[in-house]
């Protein structure tokens, strides 16, 4: 997989290149702030691109506006973004138009090799990966009710889901069956008057939507 | 020395003082000039007690005599208004009280058209005689404001006062005293004359023992000259300070106007430290720590053909420093989130609630805009009271709610826990107590033993 970075810490983009390596990641192109990104993938078209959020010029949030234009200008191209901070609020604007190819982390996460890796290959698979974090945010603004009315096994199921993870990741983490886990998804989406989708992105696409509603 | 005798300033303050001619005098902030000036003359006033006081009633004199031109006008009117009175109070004429009165009329409707000119040049008197700043206070003109305003401005009106009434008295026991100054100078060079007459006659005349009794007379007055010259120009300064400066109100609510200043600088400097710790943290110390964790993570996944036990503590290490990043960004995140700038409180607020330890339900209702500092408090005391919810009460359930009603931001942070929390402990809340007063708010605790604990915090936020 060909794989551009963009970070203005130099020591955090060496810590993800070795790893994308490791994993047998080609790197492409690095830079460091949003316009040499943009520029970059122009030239190369990667597989997916690995970015930070706060960049110069005003180190705010100049990462989710590459992001979002990345994912728009060029749609075979996935991003991951990674941050020191997740926000829902970030998280609400790059999967604004769809899930698809995006993907929202902490930099924490990189430090777990084998999770990271999974998840910038679900995203360049056409998938998503949210931050827990995020999930947890989205979740403390949901009124009581409905969500009262779920199970606390079948929260853990909502929360995985929405993370954008499948029904075998899930099981795994868990402990559980595969077909258990599709049991609690028709639960959830029952009592939270959903309509059952099948497994991709769109399943996630619809839980987000009514996390962040 | 006389001055220093009249007034005892210890040794250690004159030094004090003559230190303070080579060093730099750093002002706060949010003294403007004239607050600066005012502390200067208080530190002059010091150095004049060391004249002597022939020196200083010269200096009384000049500064008296100074105020003449300006006070000229007004005497005369004085003194041509108590012929009119003496006549109004004996005679039965109407027309000549109705004359007094169009004078009165004329003369108060002249007083108040210069009366801010000739403020201005006492000012300048003041300032160039005397050293003293007497501050400026905004006076309608009337010419050229609506009559009304002018009328009721009560800084006009004391301006007059003091042109009209106050400066003229002053004036003229002035007059009076260069009257009798004169007159003994008279009696003095005329009393030679008098005695080579009556050693002429062996007479000593009816004047003569006067004269004398005169002369002793002013010759001790004189003595107690430099104090009543003092006196004067005493009663000149109160009366302009009180007269042409700012009344007391006006003084005090530039005081407020002062301290809310300061008091927001200082406000405004402690969240500016915290922005930069946090980005000082965000570009230093967490980097690093991700580094390392990264390097940890590669170590553990590719070092082939390690002892079990150095694995062992490699796996450790990366599990700890895992744990240290958690915790700094935690740390961090209640400083100042970056996103507080950049999305604003709403925003801001779903990190705080999603990593409470105690489960959150967060309602944030339509706020509208917030100013920088109230947003600051806002996120402040909710990350504070979250945390208390976590250490003390023992809760299985919070929920946090900002709402607005017009000028007022209500956050409010409720738990169903054990309740009798104590603002007075070290719970912090004495210190989330303060920081809401810094924008005039205030913070309710409600929380009887065995709960729910209900903290409110009522923040005005006038945009």
């Amino acid at each position: 997989m060909r794989v551009v970075i963009a970070d203005d810490s130099v020591l955090i983009r060496a810590g993800v290149v070795r790893v994308l390596e490791i994993a047998g990641h080609e790197v492409v192109a690095e830079t460091g702030d949003g316009a040499a990104l943009l520029a970059a993938v122009g030239e190369h078209r990667p597989d997916a691109v690995v970015v930070d959020v706060r960049m110069p010029p005003t180190f705010k949030d100049e990462g989710i506006t590459a992001a979002v234009e990345i994912r728009a200008r060029w749609p075979r191209t996935a991003v991951l973004v990674l941050s020191q901070f997740v926000e829902e609020r970030y998280a609400t604007d790059l999967l604004a138009r769809d899930t698809a190819g995006i993907g929202y982390l902490l930099k924490d996460r990189v430090a777990d090799l084998d999770s990271f890796i999974e998840a910038l290959e679900r995203v360049a698979a056409g998938g998503t990966a949210l931050d827990p974090e995020v999930v947890a945010q989205l979740l403390v603004r949901r009124p009581a009710d409905p969500l009262d009315r779920l199970t606390p096994r079948e929260r853990d199921v909502l929360a995985l889901m929405a993370e954008g993870r499948a029904n075998a990741a899930i099981a795994e983490v868990l402990s559980v069956t595969e077909s258990a886990v599709g049991k609690h998804i028709n639960n959830i989406f029952m009592k939270l008057e959903l309509q059952p989708d099948d497994q991709g992105h769109r399943r996630v696409l619809a839980v987000l939507r009514y996390l962040a509603a | 020395m006389l001055g220093t005798r009249r007034l005892p300033i210890s040794s250690a303050a004159w030094r004090v003082q003559g230190g303070a001619s080579t060093t730099t005098t750093v002002w706060p902030a949010a003294w403007t000039p004239l607050d600066q000036r005012q502390y200067a003359e208080r530190v002059s006033t010091r150095r004049e007690l060391r004249r002597t006081r022939w020196v200083e009633a010269g200096w009384d004199c000049a500064f008296l005599i100074s105020g003449l031109p300006l006070w000229a006008g007004a005497m005369v009117v004085l003194t041509v208004w108590t012929q009119p009175i003496r006549l109004i109070l004996g005679s039965d004429d109407p027309s000549s009280a109705v004359r007094f009165t169009l004078s009165i009329v004329l003369v108060l409707t002249v007083l108040l058209a210069i009366a801010p000119f000739l403020t201005g040049w006492q000012r300048r008197r003041f300032r160039v005689v005397r050293g003293i700043e007497i501050r400026e206070v905004e006076t309608p003109r009337l010419f050229g404001s609506p009559l009304r305003r002018t009328l009721r401005s009560e800084a006009l009106w004391r301006q007059g006062l003091y042109h009209l009434i106050a400066g003229p008295l002053i004036g003229a026991a002035l007059v009076v005293l260069g009257f009798l100054a004169g007159l003994a100078v008279f009696v003095a060079v005329q009393l030679p004359k008098h005695v080579w007459h009556a050693l002429d006659h062996l007479d000593l005349g009816d004047k003569f023992w006067g004269q004398v009794a005169y002369l002793l007379l002013t010759g001790t007055a004189s003595f107690f000259a430099p104090q009543l010259l003092r006196a004067l120009t005493r009663a000149d300064e109160f009366a302009a300070r009180r007269l042409l400066g700012p009344s007391e109100t006006i003084v005090l609510a530039h005081r407020v106007q002062t301290l809310s200043a300061s008091r927001a600088a200082a406000v405004e400097a402690a969240d500016a430290e915290r922005r930069r710790i946090e980005r000082d943290l965000h570009d230093g110390a967490q980097q690093r720590l991700m580094s390392l964790a990264v390097h940890l993570g590669i170590a553990r996944k590719t070092l082939k053909d390690v002892p079990p036990e150095a694995m062992a503590v490699i796996a450790d290490a990366h599990e700890q420093v895992r744990q240290a990043m958690t915790e700094i960004r935690h740390l961090v995140r209640g400083l100042h989130p970056a996103v507080l700038d950049d999305r604003g409180l709403d925003a801001a607020l779903s990190g705080v609630a999603a990593r409470s330890a105690v489960p959150v339900r967060l309602s944030v209702a339509a706020i509208g805009p917030l100013s920088a500092s109230v947003e600051t408090v806002a996120y402040f005391v909710v990350s504070e009271a979250l945390a208390n919810v976590v250490k003390h009460s023992r809760a299985s359930q919070a929920s946090v709610e900002v709402t607005r009603e017009d000028d007022r931001l209500l956050v409010r942070v409720r738990d169903n826990g054990i309740g009798g929390a104590d603002a007075a402990g070290g719970s912090g809340l004495a210190g989330l107590a303060h920081r809401v007063a810094s924008v005039d708010g205030r913070l309710r605790l409600t929380s009887p033993s065995g709960g729910p604990t209900t903290l409110t915090a009522d923040l005005p936020c006038g945009v």
